[in-house]
């Protein structure tokens, strides 16, 4: 639900409660009436499940002043396969094609946010907190995973330098961000302010950051920890290519939007979805990265023609609808029972991750003299992990195939923590700094603007 | 043709749907029942140039059944509305009586030629003869607009046809809802056992359940971003929940839209909101369609197609020559308004298409041909007769509020 919190009354919500329950009851019912349903019926009528009650449960959660983005994972856990069981991992994974598009739309949001005006005057700061975040959170974390790696099972009896080689492994996965979270808190806030733009310029920079330091280690920790394996640039031109050829196409993209928004400027939404769809596949299959891409197209339309807020209008009317849909798939994703089996290493883990961004942030607004209210809740954008991360260690599962889907289950009950974790910290920084805008009166306007 | 090379020629359709629907060109270009995109469909499908096969056609399911859930929704909103305003009761029933028994004397007919050729027997038979009795009942009212669109003559005749079809949708689609219960059969419920007539109680209970919670949390929404999340839910699910039961999706999304626009405050807004999407969703489901369309097997199907299509057109040729009586203006029209009445909507196909995408081979081949001939025949001659009868018709009304509007604003 975009907008900031409306306030709605003891009835209202004991009336989203029924209509929560009645949705739940007619799914129950579906199951009891077909018990092994597979195919596309259950794929769109788990869409709409997690619609209905990933928007239901947000409102709920409002409540408890929770992020709408914890309502829409909770949706997805809750209709997952631990839990109602509505939704089988063959769904879920068939609902993947909806996070495509989803992807798509908040990269092009993410590169429509950012103005360069506000990337140069925040130029310095970002480059302080990268170098700081980056050092101090992937040293730390690396000897983290290294002293706890005697309690978990697929390191346990590792030779000291494939030790050392996974913990630096574990240490880049560490300094990943969420994008698409830190997107979905702003376009549910409609936050504005110093944090709101250090937040996302430094998890869209980051994410950059994260890919040619991944691809770095890959290449240098190849040969502690495979033996006999050597040091190769294979995977950093690899990279190189990756990420320039992401750049010029979400450029020539950019530019072609700004084009058509010039000169037809009507049915932007439809384009859109053809260009997340049919751009996607392609992207995948030449191997560019889609995020880099759409943030590319998005921060040349922004910042290079007059388009840039009339596009962001657009994609912003889908928000709900997409974010919804990504963040419950996101939901069902998680794996319970693995967290509970893992969970004194991941919440270890996930608590020095927590330290060391902390720290980090401190020590890098000190540098960068950041004003005290960016100083104090700069970080708390900072936790959030998701989509990037699992990414990563998808990765890092096809290259080390001996440790690599250890490495893989650890990395997914930490997402599951850091998921939910990072985004009630982001909002709650938000309100404290008062960047938090909307209401009653702007969600009246925006509806008689739209009718 | 790849899934892919597929998805984006449904996108490009999509994207000109969108400006097909879209208010500042409103239907601009195009047949009123889009018949060219079928024949696409047919010509890209197996049965012609075979670009689009089976595989691909079939990886297309869940598109396809999202569109044909949202038209549901699309025909529930507007049922019994012509333009901004309701349709007369009196018009109404007179259009339900006249879909009612086109649709009962085709099945009919087509009884008697499935026995009479021993294409089948039993239940197979029942059921083929509904099937084609619903793809021959609809009237004309995607023709009578896409009239009124190009002409500024609004003529009561034209006002009157659109009464007469303002909800003539809902006999067709609340009878996909038995249809396809008694093919679904029985259901298990714990110990109890559902029949066949309890599970069309189904589909259309879960529609009308799923409107009046969308209704309420509608009335409580406050940006059209919401409204569209509760719209986009409530539908999805209702289509998803009765394809997952072999229930009919139309069905269920139709007594969704129904109950939506009869119980929210803001259904007039909805129907602003969500009328655009029309020619997005349409046009692709209308290819794909076509790409399902299968020639007769046997010269038996053959004859049974000429006939359902004979007994469709004589029972609206002798409809609009009896229409024309009734009113001192229309009279002398006769012919012009009989020929008029034999054009076909978007209704047709896509109701064969929901057909096609759950019935077995032997109702659905002649259902979609019957759809295809109908509509192509109907479209070769409909729409010029029915010109010609509102051009002939005396005294245009004064133009309605949203004409008056549309006319003020700059293109």
């Amino acid at each position: 639900m975009s907008g900031a919190a409306v306030h709605k009354g003891l009835l209202t919500r004991l009336g989203q409660l029924l209509v929560l329950l009645s949705v739940v009851a007619l799914f129950a019912l579906l199951s009891q009436l077909t018990p092994r349903a597979t195919g596309s019926g259950l794929v769109v009528a788990a869409t709409g499940f997690l619609l209905l009650s990933g928007l239901l449960l947000s409102e709920l959660f409002e409540v408890a002043k929770l992020p709408h983005l914890t309502g829409y994972i909770a949706a997805g856990v809750l209709a997952g396969p631990h839990v109602l069981h509505f939704i089988d991992h063959a769904t879920v994974k068939r609902l993947e094609l909806v996070n495509t598009l989803a992807l798509a739309l908040i990269a092009l949001a993410g590169g429509l946010e950012l103005r360069t005006g506000d990337v140069r005057a925040l130029v310095r700061s970002l480059g302080v907190h990268t170098l700081v975040q980056t050092l101090l959170v992937l040293g730390t974390q690396a000897a983290l995973f290294t002293a706890l790696a005697q309690h978990v099972n697929f390191t346990r009896g590792l030779p000291v330098p494939a030790l050392i080689g996974v913990g630096l492994l574990w240490g880049v996965l560490a300094v990943s961000r969420s994008p698409s979270a830190t997107l979905a808190i702003l376009s549910q806030t409609r936050a504005k302010g110093p944090l709101s733009r250090f937040s996302l310029a430094f998890v869209m920079s980051s994410d950059v950051v994260v890919l040619v330091l991944m691809a770095a280690t890959l290449t240098l920790v190849r040969p502690m920890i495979e033996p006999g394996g050597t040091v190769s640039l294979k995977s950093l031109v690899s990279v190189g290519h990756e990420l320039l050829g992401s750049i010029s196409l979400g450029t020539t993209l950019g530019l072609m939007l700004i084009a058509y928004l010039r000169l037809v400027g009507a049915q932007v939404l439809v384009l859109l979805v053809a260009i997340g769809f049919a751009l996607s596949e392609g992207l995948r299959y030449l191997r560019f990265e889609p995020l880099l891409t759409f943030l590319t197209a998005g921060f040349v339309v922004q910042n290079l023609s007059s388009q840039g807020d009339k596009l962001l209008h657009i994609i912003e009317k889908t928000g709900s609808v997409v974010f919804i849909v990504f963040f419950a798939t996101a939901g069902a994703h998680l794996d319970l029972p693995l967290l509970a089996l893992m969970w004194p290493i991941a919440l270890s883990l996930c608590a020095g991750r927590f330290a060391a961004t902390f720290i980090a942030h401190r020590v890098g607004s000190r540098i960068a003299r950041d004003d005290p209210f960016l100083t104090r809740w700069g970080w708390a954008s900072l936790i959030s992990q998701a989509g990037l991360t699992l990414g990563l260690s998808a990765v890092l599962a096809r290259a080390f195939p001996a440790v690599g889907e250890g490495l893989r289950s650890l990395v997914v009950a930490t997402v599951a923590i850091n998921e939910i974790v990072g985004p009630i910290f982001f909002k709650l920084a938000l309100e404290r700094g008062g960047e938090v805008h909307g209401g009653p009166e702007e969600s009246a306007e925006v509806d008689a603007e739209h009718a | 043709m790849s899934s892919m090379a597929l998805l984006l020629l449904l996108l490009v359709l999509a994207y000109i749907g969108s400006l097909w629907a879209s208010s500042e060109r409103k239907r601009a270009f195009g047949s009123p029942s889009g018949i060219e995109y079928v024949l696409l469909g047919v010509l890209l499908g197996p049965e012609a140039l075979g670009v689009l096969g089976h595989q691909a056609i079939s990886a297309f399911e869940p598109i396809a059944l999202v569109a044909l859930g949202w038209i549901g929704v699309l025909y529930g909103l507007e049922c019994g509305m012509n333009g901004n305003r309701r349709a007369p009761l009196g018009r109404i029933v007179l259009g339900l009586v006249l879909t009612i028994v086109t649709a009962s004397l085709a099945a009919a007919a087509a009884w008697w030629m499935i026995g009479f050729t021993r294409l089948a027997e039993g239940d197979l038979q029942l059921m083929m003869s509904a099937a084609i009795g619903l793809v021959t009942a609809e009237t004309t009212r995607h023709a009578v607009r896409w009239i009124g669109e190009r002409q500024t003559l609004s003529s009561p005749l034209a006002e009157l046809l659109q009464d007469l079809s303002a909800a003539d949708d809902a006999p067709v689609l609340l009878a996909l809802a038995l249809l396809f219960a008694q093919l679904s059969g029985e259901h298990a419920l714990h110990d109890r056992t559902l029949p066949a007539l309890a599970m069309a109680g189904v589909t259309v209970g879960s529609g009308v359940l799923l409107g009046c919670v969308s209704a309420w949390l509608i009335g409580k929404s406050h940006s059209p971003v919401e409204r569209w999340t509760v719209l986009l839910g409530a539908a999805w699910l209702a289509t998803g929940m009765t394809k997952s039961l072999g229930l009919s999706a139309l069905a269920a999304t139709f007594a969704f839209g129904l109950t939506l626009s009869v119980l929210s405050r803001d259904a007039e807004r909805l129907r602003q909101q969500v009328g655009p999407t029309e020619g997005a969703v349409l046009l692709p489901a209308l290819l794909l369609a076509g790409a399902h369309v299968r020639w007769p097997a046997s010269q038996a199907e053959v004859a049974l197609v000429a006939l359902a299509i004979a007994v469709r057109f004589a029972t609206s040729f002798v409809f609009g020559v009896g229409l024309s009586f009734t009113r001192r203006d229309t009279r002398g029209l006769g012919p012009w308004l009989g020929v008029g009445m034999l054009a076909s909507g978007t209704l047709t196909m896509i109701v064969a298409f929901g057909i096609s995408m759950r019935c077995p081979a032997e109702i659905a081949r002649p259902a979609l041909a019957i759809a295809f001939v109908g509509t192509l025949l109907g479209e070769l001659i409909g729409p010029t007769a029915l010109r010609r009868a509102f051009g002939r018709s005396s005294a245009p009304p004064p133009a309605r509020p949203e004409d008056e509007l549309a006319l003020e604003q700059p293109q």
